[in-house]
C-alpha cells in the first residue's frame, strides 16, 4: 500500500508524496527552516515565519519502530512505544509528534492537537517539522476549532506551496465558512497540484466532489452533476459522492438516475465494509450513533 | 398576562420598550418550586435503556390558560415497572410550579421515555400519551389538573415496545388527533446487553447490532378508540428502524401532514402523506434521509422552522459527536438541501452529542435562534478518548445575519455550565412574551431557564383556536405567518417536537425594532383543512385567534 494512503486513509485528502518523502524517511536530520513562499492563493495562503531551529537532540533508537508501526497501521502499538519513549525522553519532538499522529490515526483529534501543539513549540529540528501544521490543521478541523485548523493550514501552504490536501483543506474549511469564491479557488489549487496521474485519482476524485458541493451551494446543479460524475468515474468507490449524485439527481426531479446513484452508492459502500451487519456483541462498530 | 382574542380588546400590550439585541437567560430552578431529579436507571449508565432519558410534556392541564408541565419519568434496571413515577407540575404563574401528581389521578411508574400532547376525545382538553418501554399508557385529561388512565379503553397499549417519542396529528383528514409511535429496539431489562468497544473503550452496545422496533401509527375512529394501521398505512414497508424522534407537519407542500422520523444510525424516514391513512417513505428522495455525504446519522432533536423565510418548513436535526448537527432547508422543487456548512450549524456541534432542539428568537430581533441541548451517551467520554466529554454545556447558535453563531458568554453560567441533558421544552411559561425553557437530563435535576429579555413590544404570542374542528382545537398542522413591516415570519403548529417531548401549541414570534408607527401585525393563518384567515393582532400581545367558520373563511 503506498505510503500516502495508510497515513491518510482517514483523511479528506492525502499529502502529496513529496511531503510524506521526508515525513518518513529515515534520516533524521535537522531541517533547514524554509523560508516562506510566495503564494499564488492570496486569499488562503498566508507566510510562516521564519523558524529558528535549534540542535537536533539525540534520537531515541525506538523511533525507527515506532515510524515502522506507524506505517503498518498498527496505530495502538505505535502509540505504545511512543509513549515508551516520551517518558524517556520527555523533550523529544519528534516523539511527540508521531504520537500526535499515531493518536490522530485513531480518530482522537482532541488528543493529537497538544501533542503535535507541542512537537512544533519546541523548536526542536525533525524530519517532519514542516508537516506538523498540516496534521495540527485537521485534527482542530475535526474538533470543531475551524479558526485554528484554517491558521495551521495557511501556514502549512505558506511553507509547502505544493501541499495539496491543504489547499484541499481550505478549500473544505471555506465550505464551511460560506466562502463560495475562496473555496473554489483552493480545491482548484488543490486539483492542479494534484494534477491527472491515475495514481492520484482518490484525491483528485475527492477534490472534484467537494468542488461539486460548492456548485450545489451555487444552485448550479448541472454543474454539480458533472463534477460528481467525474468524481464517481475516476474513483467509483467514493460512495459518497454517490450519494452526492443522487441527491441533485433527486433534486432535479430525476427519480431513476438517483436511485441508480443510490445503488451505486450501496455498492461502493459494501465495498468499502461500511454497511456490512454487525452481529456480534464484541465488534467494534455497532456502538450507537457511530458517524 | 392572560390570552386575549384577535378580535377583543388585547389585553397586556406592554408599552414600547427598550429592544435586547442579545440573548440573555438565568437558571430559576431553585425558586421554580421543581425539585425533581429524574431517573434514568443506574449512574453511570451501563445499558442502552439507560442512556435515553426522559420527555416532557406541555400542556395546560388544568385549563387555567397556562401551561403546566409533565414529567414521564424512568426507572431502573432492576425494577422497570417501579420507577419513582411520573409528576406533573402546575403552572402557579411567575415561573412557580407545584407538584400536583398526587391529586392528578396520575399513578404511573414504569419506565418512560416520550410524551405527546392532545385532545383525542374532542373534550376540550389536553391529553397525554407516554411512550413506554413496554406497554405505552395513555392519560385522558378529566380537569382541574386531574387525568385517569384509559389505555386499554381506548385499544392502545397491546404492543410492548420501547417507545421513545409520539405525536399527535389529524392524519387522514377527518380532525380529529390520530398518533404515531416512533419504537427504537428490543431491549429486556433482565438481560444486560455485553458491552461494545468502540474506538478502544468498552462502552455501552447498541443500537447497531440489535434488533429494531417498528413504529406505530394509531388511527383514532372519533369515539374515544384508536385502531392499529402500521401495516395497512405503508409505515412499515421500510423495514423497522431506532426511532427516535418524530415531527409531523406539511412538508411536501400539499397540505397534507407527514410523518418525518429521526432514526439512530440509520436513514430517517419521510412518511409523505398520500390521504386516506397511507404513507409513502420517501426520506431519500427528499433528502433527508441522509446527510449531504450520504451518511446515515444519528437523529435525536428536532426543530422545524424557516432559515429562508420563504414560507417553507426547514428542518434541524442534533446528532452524535464527531458527527454535525444537520439542516435541511427545502427548496421550491420539494426537495431538503442539506445546506449545514452554508448556515453555520456544523462545526460548532462537532464536539457534541446534541438532544432536544428548537428554533427560537430568544433575543426577539426578528429571527430565530438554535437552542439545543448536549450530553454524551457513554459515561467513559473525554476529549481525550472520543473528543468530546460526558458531560456538555448548550449550544445556543444566534442568527447573525445569513448565519448562525455559537453563544458564548462567561456572564451567564447557563451556558457554560455541563450537564447530560436529553429533553427540553420552550415556551413563554411565565407569560411576559419571551420564551423560557425546562431541560431534563439523566438523573439530574430538572432545570428552568428563565429568558430575561427586557419588557417590550417587540413580540407575539399566537394560539389557535378551531372551534369548527374541536377534536384538533389547537390546530396541530396549521401554518402561522405574522407580517411585520416588510418581513414575514412563519410557524408551524406541529405533532412531536424537540426531543421526546411536544412542541408548545402557542407560537412565538419576536418581531425586532417595531417599524414605525407599527403597534399591530398581520396574522395570516393557514388552518389545517387548508382554509386560510388573516387577522390583525397588538405587538407584544399574547392572542389566540379562532378559526373563522367555513363560510366565513377567506
Amino acid at each position: 500500500m503506498h505510503l500516502i494512503e495508510w497515513i491518510h486513509g482517514w483523511q479528506p485528502l492525502a499529502l502529496c508524496a513529496t511531503v510524506l518523502g521526508g515525513l518518513w524517511g529515515c534520516a533524521e536530520s535537522a531541517v533547514v527552516a524554509k523560508k516562506p513562499q510566495p503564494v499564488d492563493q492570496g486569499v488562503i495562503a498566508t507566510e510562516q515565519p521564519q523558524m529558528q531551529v535549534l540542535a537536533e537532540p539525540v534520537l531515541h533508537p525506538n523511533l525507527s519502530i515506532a515510524a515502522k508501526l506507524l506505517r503498518s497501521g498498527q496505530f495502538i502499538d505505535a502509540e505504545i512505544v511512543l509513549r515508551a519513549i516520551l517518558l524517556e525522553q520527555p523533550e523529544c519532538a519528534r516523539a511527540e509528534f508521531l504520537l500526535g499522529v499515531a493518536v490522530m490515526k485513531q480518530k482522537k483529534y482532541a488528543l493529537a492537537r497538544p501533542l503535535l501543539e507541542s512537537s512544533l513549540a519546541r523548536s526542536q529540528g525533525f524530519a517532519e517539522r514542516s508537516q506538523v501544521d498540516h496534521f495540527l490543521g485537521w485534527s482542530c478541523y475535526y474538533i470543531g476549532d475551524l479558526d485554528s485548523s484554517k491558521r495551521h493550514f495557511q501556514a502549512h501552504v505558506g511553507s509547502n506551496p505544493t501541499a495539496d490536501d491543504s489547499y484541499f483543506a481550505l478549500g473544505v474549511i471555506a465550505i464551511d465558512e460560506d466562502r463560495a469564491g475562496d473555496a473554489e479557488l483552493a480545491l482548484q489549487r488543490a486539483i492542479e497540484l494534484i494534477g491527472p496521474h491515475p495514481a492520484r485519482s482518490r484525491d483528485r476524485a475527492k477534490a472534484l466532489a467537494r468542488l461539486g458541493d460548492v456548485a450545489v451551494r451555487r444552485e448550479m446543479l448541472d454543474e454539480a452533476l458533472g463534477l460528481y460524475e467525474e468524481a464517481a468515474q475516476l474513483w467509483p468507490d467514493h460512495y459518497e459522492v454517490w450519494g452526492k449524485l443522487a441527491r441533485v439527481y433527486d433534486a432535479q426531479g430525476r427519480a431513476s438516475e438517483a436511485q441508480a446513484a443510490r445503488l451505486n452508492q450501496q455498492a461502493a459502500m459494501e465495498r468499502a465494509g461500511r454497511v456490512a451487519p454487525v452481529p456480534s456483541t464484541e465488534e467494534s462498530g455497532n456502538a450507537q450513533g457511530t458517524p | 398576562m392572560a390570552f386575549v382574542t384577535a378580535s377583543a380588546v388585547c389585553f397586556g400590550v406592554t408599552s414600547l420598550g427598550a429592544i435586547g439585541s442579545e440573548i440573555v437567560m438565568r437558571d430559576v430552578t431553585a425558586t421554580s418550586g421543581i425539585d425533581f431529579v429524574t431517573t434514568s436507571g443506574r449512574d453511570p449508565s451501563t445499558q442502552i435503556l439507560e442512556v435515553k432519558g426522559g420527555g416532557i410534556a406541555l400542556l395546560d392541564a388544568d385549563g387555567d390558560g397556562d401551561l403546566d408541565l409533565f414529567f414521564p419519568n424512568g426507572a431502573s434496571l432492576d425494577a422497570p415497572m417501579r420507577g419513582p413515577g411520573a409528576r406533573l407540575y402546575e403552572n402557579l404563574g411567575g415561573l412557580h410550579f407545584r407538584d400536583i401528581t398526587s391529586t392528578s389521578g396520575i399513578d404511573h411508574h414504569a419506565w418512560s421515555f416520550g410524551c405527546a400532547v392532545g385532545d383525542y376525545d374532542a373534550d376540550g382538553r389536553d391529553d397525554i400519551y407516554i411512550a413506554c418501554a413496554g406497554a405505552d399508557r395513555l392519560f385522558r385529561n378529566l380537569g382541574g389538573g386531574r387525568f385517569v388512565d384509559v389505555t386499554s379503553a381506548a385499544g392502545l397499549g397491546n404492543e410492548a415496545l420501547w417507545g421513545t417519542s409520539a405525536a399527535f396529528a389529524d392524519l387522514d383528514g377527518d380532525h380529529d388527533l390520530d398518533l404515531y409511535v416512533a419504537n427504537y429496539l428490543a431491549c429486556d431489562p433482565a438481560k444486560p446487553i455485553p458491552p461494545a468497544h468502540f474506538r478502544g473503550l468498552e462502552v455501552i452496545n447498541g443500537p447497531r447490532g440489535l434488533e429494531a422496533h417498528p413504529d406505530l401509527l394509531y388511527e383514532n375512529l372519533g369515539n374515544g378508540t384508536f385502531a392499529n394501521r402500521s401495516e395497512s398505512s405503508g409505515i412499515r414497508t421500510p423495514a423497522a428502524s431506532f426511532g427516535l424522534n418524530v415531527a409531523i407537519l406539511d412538508l411536501s407542500g400539499d397540505g397534507r401532514p407527514d410523518i418525518f422520523v429521526g432514526n439512530d444510525s440509520r436513514s430517517n424516514f419521510l412518511f409523505e402523506n398520500q390521504g386516506g391513512m397511507q404513507f409513502k417513505e420517501v426520506g431519500a428522495q427528499r433528502g433527508v434521509a441522509t446527510n449531504l455525504e450520504g451518511a446515515e446519522q444519528a437523529t435525536m432533536g428536532i426543530a422545524v422552522g424557516d432559515v429562508n423565510g420563504d414560507g417553507r418548513a426547514d428542518l434541524f436535526t442534533t446528532n452524535f459527536s464527531d458527527d454535525t448537527n444537520t439542516l435541511f432547508v427545502s427548496s421550491e422543487r420539494g426537495f431538503f438541501d442539506d445546506r449545514t456548512a452554508q448556515y453555520g450549524v456544523g462545526v460548532p456541534s462537532r464536539p457534541l452529542c446534541g438532544w432536544a432542539t428548537a428554533f427560537i428568537d430568544l433575543d426577539h430581533d426578528g429571527d430565530e435562534d438554535l437552542f439545543i441541548v448536549n450530553g454524551h451517551v457513554y459515561p467513559q467520554a473525554t476529549r481525550a478518548t472520543l473528543n468530546s466529554e460526558y458531560l456538555q454545556p448548550l449550544l445556543i447558535m444566534s442568527r447573525q445575519g445569513a448565519r448562525f453563531a455559537p453563544v458564548a458568554d462567561p456572564a451567564q453560567p447557563w451556558l457554560s455550565s455541563v450537564h447530560r441533558d436529553r429533553s427540553a421544552v420552550f415556551a413563554d411559561l411565565d407569560h411576559d412574551g419571551d420564551q423560557d425553557a425546562v431541560v431534563t437530563g439523566l438523573n439530574q435535576s430538572v432545570r428552568v431557564l428563565e429568558n430575561t429579555h427586557p419588557a417590550g413590544n417587540d413580540w407575539v404570542v399566537v394560539a389557535l383556536d378551531d372551534a369548527e374542528h374541536p377534536a384538533n382545537r389547537h390546530a396541530i398542522g396549521a401554518r402561522i405567518a405574522v407580517k411585520s413591516g416588510d418581513t414575514t415570519q412563519y410557524r408551524w403548529i406541529i405533532g412531536g417536537g424537540p426531543f421526546q417531548s411536544n412542541q408548545s401549541f402557542e407560537a412565538h414570534v419576536g418581531l425586532g425594532p417595531p417599524p414605525t408607527p407599527e403597534t399591530q401585525v398581520d396574522v395570516t393563518v393557514r388552518w389545517p383543512d387548508g382554509v386560510e384567515s388573516s387577522s390583525t393582532i397588538p405587538r407584544g400581545s399574547r392572542t389566540v385567534v379562532r378559526r373563522p367558520t367555513t363560510a366565513g373563511a377567506k
